[in-house]
């Protein structure tokens, strides 16, 4: 057998030495045959193709006040697995936070504070540093207990297991755990670039700012440094590189301006279409609604590409340069939207029922436009929220019973009804189209029949159409509503714009409202009689939005024209201020021009008579808002009050009309919810605005 | 002959005087080129890098020779069938209290150490083998008495495909194959042995095989009719190893200067493409002399197999041969697309402690073969 074996090595000695060459080969070929073309891929690969991030556009009011913008910065997040040190007591493991860590970072933040002054008491420094801890601690404490109920949350599909196999409950626990202590959550934002700076380099094994002798002279103690780098000297924090969104006024017209969201969130679908048709990385922030949605793709800008070499950081050619988002001027006033978004906040507090929450004021809008260019100046609705906490706060805003999501000036909660405001359309449709004449007089006894649903708010005996108006007497409507019928009611409310949206490009934000129509009555098994017709009359049945509302009060303003809406500036007129103009030119214009002029034209006879009753509503002896006059600062109104009711809850109250009387400019909405009567809910925050305006 | 040597004397002497010195120096010379090229390809400059770990298990690989040379490997011959049971034992303990490392559960933790158990089998089945096909009673050099040893063989085998670690199973056969070889099995015999290992790589390759594993295979087949968007997925390892390689020309980049190498360019440069950084710094050069280097150590491992008087003996220094040239070939081919992407280290070279461990156990064993007389 020796024998064989001996043989056999050398066959296989023959075979290794044999095929010794080809591999050799091989790599002649490729390191010297085909050197020069991988050479040439070796310095090809030196290059880093880096995409560079546009700034996404600032938001201003018509006056060029900044209302947001987007900034870079540095912001510092936390896990709990640094966050909290784990203490075993026996068989319990308590975890407590890591004051120790906390401790340090507030000493660094302390030390590299932006606003720093020039001379500062020891006491009021070291009071700063307290509220610092505190409030560190407090988030970080939060931290913990949101990380808990995801914790439990992830867990509840398990629960079973938790008592038919305690271990294998106890395996998935600890994965969940595991997960939750390692995911960064915000802790500081508005880092100082020094502090950032500082930060990493404590942190970090490496710090690449190492090399640079100026900076290194900064740190006074070497050798401490030396030893910082190699020990975590704050655990559980971590600096995050940030494009913020800052919110010069944190709720000001927050349903209006809107949220962003990043694309990583979108459910998987939506998010590969936003990359491969629209351009969008992953970590790329998106207009989610409002203003930040309908403008998205003027805002966003285009992203660029920049070329660096790896041996030469210094030096990058941009392939492409990123363009800046445009900026937005709005052609709402900041002045009057923060004057009128209080003026609600109060109305609504004022008008809340202590007792029973359900049954009071719950929130309120407030529109108010150019009757001429169509632009919106005043859009506020109440309550609001903080923009940039919505994430944080989502599940209280979900939950809350006064729904400070809703944007009340476009949308509702539960259908609203326009009420007697309604009535002003249904006076200018009978007289344009003849149904009456402005001679022609019904009889109110309060109520219609001898006794019944259909009554009035006072006894008005003999009533003509102007004094019905400023009056609001239900029982002239009634008889209107009888007079036309559904078909030319319906007509009416379309005219006037009911029913269909503003063509902001609010989407589903916005709510088109409802227009009663006997086949719509059908489909819910109910049969369309007089009493119907005689509802809608006042504005009953109908639901409208307050925006709706205050655009039927410019169409009538502007005798019959209604203009189209927008929420931009429009061109500023000979100004030739370049920066607004910005607004118009490219993507931006697209989106501004919402639609076209809506015209039905109104007779000058027909609209001195409405103009009339709207005037006489605060100037008259039966003026529904008489009280009102003597609020107003120099300047007369045509309005219209509107109470519509409620089944066992208090009245929605509306005020809306137009101003100066003599030459319409603006038109107005303001709705409060279950505020109660139109005058004296809606009526003062219309007024206290109407004088604001008037002022400036 | 028959099995019966009853004793064998060491002499240090004996061991290192011829070829058994020269194995042992190779070895050392080879792992001290690693340790270079480690500190070349470690990401972090400063006291806990690479090279400093390697180190030290190099130290602990040095004493764990100095041990296994000491054996008496003939009855370590005997009691194969415990060893072999014990390494069976451990894999299967692998299966189920293994740790997960790149992927792989191949790993079982030891006090502080992590321990590749199918190490343990790679020596075990080597020792195994020399006793089976070393058993001349049952001799004749045809296909049935093949059957015993591929069974023995196919078993560690299927442990190790499950963990998953295709490209530590596929080394068994390589290893078997030249011991069989050795043993005298007739050609006829062997081509059909042969034929069972190309089907039998079909069989894994479409059940054993995870998706990954199948597209670097493929990758491996047609590397013009690669897509862009696949070299940037499976191809990407080997694409970049190429540059490495190529960029190093004839001479090399210089130590510490190859651009794939520093930026980090290439993937797994410390452990499986550590002879890609190798080709990019030291160029055509440096490539020939390491393998040259390989290709001596094998053949001093050849001739003292081949002066080697007892079969046992000879088949073990057969079988570690075998076990560090495919692995060597598979490894260094592998750099420029001659052989698909495994996951094998290169012998003595690789970053990887245990790996190193064991290689030097496995040298070892080759030169107390070399320095043991049978009395
Ligand atoms: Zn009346």
């Amino acid at each position: 057998m020796q024998e064989m074996v001996k043989t056999r090595i050398k066959w296989i000695l023959a075979f290794m030495i044999a095929g010794f060459p080809f591999l050799i080969f091989r790599f002649f070929e490729i390191q010297y045959i085909l050197h020069e073309k991988y050479s040439d891929d070796a310095v090809r690969n030196l290059d880093r193709y880096k995409d560079v991030a546009p700034r996404r556009g600032a938001i201003y009011d018509r006056n060029g006040k900044l209302l947001v913008k987007t900034s870079a910065g540095y912001a510092l997040t936390g896990n709990i697995e640094g966050l909290f040190l784990q203490i075993k007591e026996g068989d319990e493991t308590r975890e407590i936070l890591n004051e120790e860590s906390i401790n340090s970072l507030v000493n660094l933040l302390m030390e590299h504070r932006e606003n720093k002054k020039d001379k500062e008491s020891e006491e009021d420094k070291e009071n700063e540093k307290i509220a610092m801890i505190e409030e560190i601690s407090e988030k970080a404490l939060n931290i913990y207990r949101r990380v808990q109920e995801s914790i439990e949350t992830t867990l509840l599909p398990h629960k079973e297991l938790a008592i038919k196999s305690p271990s294998k409950y106890a395996l998935k626990k600890k994965d969940a755990k595991k997960d939750y202590y390692r995911r960064k959550y915000p802790i500081w934002d508005n880092i100082s670039a020094q502090a950032a700076q500082a930060f990493f380099c404590n942190k970090s094994y490496f710090c690449p700012y190492q090399e640079d002798k100026n900076k290194e002279e900064k740190y006074k103690n070497q050798e401490e440094k030396d030893k910082k780098n190699f020990k975590d000297i704050y655990p559980g924090f971590h600096l995050e590189f940030t494009i913020k969104r800052n919110y010069l006024y944190p709720d000001l017209a927050c349903h209006l301006i809107g949220r962003l969201g990043l694309v990583e969130n979108f459910p998987e679908e939506i998010r590969d279409s936003l990359i491969k048709n629209k351009g969008y990385s992953v970590r790329d922030m998106i207009g989610l609604s409002g203003i930040e949605r309908i403008f998205e793709d003027a805002l966003r800008g285009k992203r660029g590409c920049k070329v660096q070499s790896r041996e030469d950081k210094e030096n990058s050619l941009y392939l492409e340069k990123s363009i800046d988002g445009e900026n937005i001027y709005l052609s709402i006033d900041k002045d009057l939207q923060e004057f009128a978004e209080k003026s609600l906040d109060q109305t609504v507090e004022k008008y809340k029922s202590k007792e029973e929450k359900d049954k009071g004021a719950v929130g309120g809008a407030a529109v108010v436009l150019n009757i001429y260019t169509g632009e919106i100046l005043v859009m506020a609705s109440s309550p609001r929220y903080e923009i940039e906490k919505y994430s944080e706060n989502y599940k209280d805003l979900k939950d809350d019973p006064y729904f400070p999501l809703v944007n009340r000036a476009i949308s509702f909660y539960y259908p609203i009804p326009p009420g007697s405001v309604f009535k002003v359309p249904v006076a200018a449709y009978v007289l344009q189209n003849g149904i009456i004449d402005e001679n022609r007089c019904f009889v109110c006894n309060k109520y219609m029949y001898e006794r019944g649903r259909f009554a009035c708010t006072h006894i008005h005996g003999k009533i003509d159409l102007v004094h019905a108006i400023s009056g609001s007497c239900n029982i002239f409507f009634y008889h209107l509503g009888e007079m036309m019928g559904p078909e030319r009611l319906e007509e009416c409310a379309y005219l006037f714009g009911f029913g269909t949206k503003s063509g902001l490009g609010f989407g589903s934000e916005e709510s088109p409202g409802f227009i009663p129509t006997p086949a719509r009555s059908a489909s819910q098994g109910e049969h369309w009689g007089d009493g119907k017709s005689r509802m809608f009359g006042i504005g009953q049945l109908i639901n409208a939005t307050p925006l709706q509302v205050a655009r039927s009060m410019a169409m009538i303003a502007n005798i019959g024209i209604m203009p189209k809406l927008c929420l931009v500036k429009k061109q500023n007129q000979g100004s030739g201020d370049d920066q607004i103009l910005v607004a118009q030119k490219g993507i931006a214009k697209e989106a501004y021009v919402a639609n076209e002029d809506w015209k039905w034209p109104i007779s000058q006879k027909n609209w001195l008579l409405i103009k009339q009753g709207m005037a006489r509503t605060t100037e008259g002896p039966e003026g529904t808002a008489k009280e009102l006059r003597k609020k107003l600062k120099g300047v007369r109104i045509a309005c219209k009050t509107g109470t519509s009711q409620v089944k066992g809850k208090a009245d929605h109250s509306w005020f809306a009309g137009f101003f100066p009387l003599e030459e319409p400019l603006y038109a107005f909405a303001v709705l409060i919810e279950h505020g109660g009567y139109g005058a004296t809910a809606a009526g003062p925050v219309a007024i206290d605005l109407i004088n604001k305006i008037m002022q400036k | 002959m028959k099995f019966g040597y009853s004793k064998t004397q060491f002499s240090w002497k004996e061991a290192f005087h011829g070829m058994g010195g020269l194995i042992f120096i190779l070895s050392i010379l080879l792992t001290l080129i690693g340790l270079l090229f480690i500190y070349s390809a470690s990401p972090k400059r400063g006291a806990d890098n690479y090279m400093n770990r390697q180190a030290s298990w190099f130290l602990v690989s040095i004493v764990a020779f100095l041990i296994t040379v000491r054996f008496d490997y003939l009855i370590l011959v005997k009691h194969s069938y415990a060893i072999y049971l014990v390494a069976i034992l451990s894999l299967i303990a692998t299966h189920f209290l293994g740790v997960y490392r790149g992927g792989a559960k191949s790993w079982l933790k030891l006090g502080p150490m992590l321990l590749q158990t199918s190490e343990i089998m790679k020596i075990a089945i080597i020792f195994l083998l020399a006793k089976v096909l070393s058993d001349e009673t049952k001799k004749n050099g045809g296909i049935k008495e093949l059957l015993y040893p591929v069974l023995l063989t196919g078993i560690p085998m299927g442990l190790i495909v499950i963990q998953p670690d295709l490209g530590s199973s596929i080394i068994f056969v390589p290893v078997a194959f030249a011991m069989i070889f050795v043993s005298g099995i007739r050609f006829k015999a062997l081509a059909i042995v042969f034929l069972i290992m190309v089907n039998l790589a079909v069989v894994v390759y479409f059940y054993g095989l995870h998706e990954y594993q199948k597209k670097r295979v493929l990758m491996f087949m047609n590397q013009d009719s690669m897509t862009r968007e696949e070299k940037r997925s499976s191809g990407y390892q080997l694409e970049q190893s190429k540059i490495a390689i190529g960029n190093g020309g004839l001479t090399g980049r210089g130590w510490g200067k190859g651009t794939q190498n520093v930026y980090g360019l290439l993937p797994e440069r410390h452990t499986d493409f550590i002879f890609a950084v190798i080709g990019e710094e030291m160029g055509f050069v440096g490539i020939f002399l390491v393998l040259l280097l390989y290709l001596i150590l094998f053949c001093s491992m050849l001739v003292t197999s081949y002066t080697t008087l007892a079969v046992p003996g000879q088949l073990i220094i057969i079988g570690v041969m075998a076990l560090h040239l495919s692995q060597t070939i598979v490894n260094t081919a592998m750099t420029v697309g001659m052989a698909p992407i495994t996951g094998l280290p290169l012998p003595f070279m690789s970053y990887g402690g245990s790996s190193l461990l064991f290689n030097f156990i496995s040298i070892g064993m080759v030169v107390s073969v070399a320095g043991r007389k049978i009395l």
